[in-house]
């Protein structure tokens, strides 16, 4: 009796137990990833933030605006990787990264910079 | 016992299989497929995030590409490539009035396809170019929109597509670009279609020669003198400026009313010249007159004097005028109206109010 109820929590429940494991593991992730890059898409969706953004690319505003907008959603952990500066904001690991030509004023040798995206 | 222990080996075996079976879920393909399907998960995520993120991205551009469109066409007095100096949009009868919308939109639709072009080479996405760039205004909002057939493609090994159909949609939420471009075709209108300043010269010559005296001047000579022009008196000359300047003021003043809130506008005169023309109307012969000396003399005794004769002359006033007309925005609205934008003066990106300005020259009479 013994070795069939082994057997049987070793052949079926701990396999389902795995895998319920993996599944959650599965949607936390995506879960975590989808709301990382939700605030990017919203970012990228406010476009007066957008355009201050844009100009401070262009050198054209001296705040990015950034910090306000991220803290505005809740995000305390991200880091952005400029041309030529960081701007970043807590202490967590970073997951996430998307690399995106961003548009600044024009400008006839140079229309976009290159911005990556790190968030928790 | 000898029957149970064919059952025995078979539970045995089945067991084994159950637990091998487990365990190679356990370890193997269920923690394989598991991440697998997590990392194409999140590959998806950002492959539909990047595109999202990519449209709107085209959408800023086609944004920045209608501010420097708009600030470098109204820079060069409306026309599409710069004039070497404010350039004229009526010179006497040759009519030049730049199709400024025309102008404004083609030169955003090549500008956003210079950004398409960049943020394909950098993004590695398949961008079509737009084909099409069209303004609307609805309700003081100018929407823009670029068009084109084509669709924004990923490569890599998740290939996923979103159509680039009226891609960058735009809404302004200033009624100061709509006020620029409707004040600046009413102008156009105003200039191309009646020449106000010539007809102003007119009017003022209508006007001035109400008062006889200086309509038509009178003048008696001899035959036997040589023709002398009269002057026109210098009070009718001055009579006749005067109602230049105030034909131009009424002019002036009926452009503010149709001018909106936002924009400041100013007319200029540059420099102005009138002048005058005689025209001999009539000539009367008021027969001999001793004034005018004898012109028969016999035996010491004057036979017949000259004549002497009653000239008419029409005064027509003539004048011509340059005007520089400037178009700006009015300085008591927020600085959110000024355009990003690269100056090719100051060779960098810069903040500014877009002006418009242009000349025009007419009258009735031609400027040496």
């Amino acid at each position: 009796m013994g070795i069939v109820a082994t057997s049987v929590i070793l052949g079926i429940l701990m396999p389902l137990l795995l895998l319920k494991y993996h599944i959650d593991i599965r949607i936390k992730y995506n879960f975590e990833h989808r709301k990382s890059t939700l605030f990017l898409v919203s970012l990228f969706n406010n476009q007066p933030q957008r355009e201050k953004f844009g100009n401070y690319l262009g050198n054209l505003e001296s705040d990015s605006g950034l910090t306000e907008f991220f803290k505005k959603y809740g995000v305390t952990c991200y880091k952005i990787s400029l041309p030529n500066e960081e701007i970043s904001e807590g202490n967590c690991e970073l997951k996430t990264k998307i690399t995106i030509p961003v548009a600044k004023p024009f400008n006839p040798d140079k229309k976009t910079e290159s911005v990556t995206w790190w968030f928790e | 016992m000898k029957g149970i222990a064919p059952v025995i080996i078979v539970a045995i075996i089945a067991i084994g299989a159950l637990v091998g079976w487990g365990l190679y879920l356990q370890f193997g393909l269920v923690e394989e497929s598991s991440y697998e399907r997590l990392f194409r998960d999140l590959e998806l995520v950002n492959v539909e995030n990047t595109l999202y993120i990519i449209r709107e991205d085209l959408s800023q551009a086609l944004l920045y590409s209608f501010y420097q469109a708009f600030f470098e066409v109204f820079s060069n007095s409306g026309f599409e490539n710069s004039q070497n100096g404010i350039a004229f949009w009526r010179d006497y009868n040759k009519v030049n009035t730049p199709p400024i919308v025309e102008n404004i939109n083609s030169r955003t639709l090549q500008y956003f396809n210079e950004y398409k072009e960049e943020i394909r080479d950098k993004s590695g996405l398949e961008l079509p170019p737009s084909e099409k760039v069209s303004f609307n205004l609805a309700e003081n909002l100018l929407v823009i929109n670029a068009t084109s057939n084509g669709f924004i493609t990923t490569s890599g090994d998740i290939q996923a597509k979103i159509p680039d159909v009226e891609l960058g949609t735009k809404v302004f939420s200033s009624n100061f670009y709509s006020d620029f471009l409707s004040f600046s075709n009413y102008l156009s209108d105003e200039i191309s279609k009646k020449d106000k300043l010539k007809k102003i010269f007119y009017e003022a010559n209508e006007s001035t020669k109400r008062k006889p005296e200086c309509n038509v001047i009178s003048i008696e000579r001899c035959e036997n003198e040589n023709p002398n022009i009269p002057q026109v008196p210098q009070e009718c000359l001055d009579l006749f400026k005067n109602y230049v300047h105030d034909y131009l003021d009424d002019w002036n003043k009926n452009l503010r009313k149709h001018l909106p809130k936002t924009l400041k506008f100013s007319l200029e005169i540059k420099n102005e010249r009138t002048d005058s023309r005689l025209s001999l109307i009539s000539s009367t012969d008021l027969g001999e007159s001793k004034d005018c000396g004898c012109k028969v003399l016999e035996n010491e005794e004057c036979k017949e004097y000259y004549h002497k004769y009653e000239e008419k002359y029409d005064i027509e006033y003539l004048g011509y005028a340059k005007l520089l007309f400037k178009v700006s925005k009015a300085s008591n609205i927020p600085l959110k109206d000024a355009l990003p934008v690269f100056s090719s003066k100051d060779g960098k990106n810069v903040k500014k109010f877009p002006q418009l300005m242009f000349y025009i020259r007419s009258g009735t009479l031609r400027a040496s």
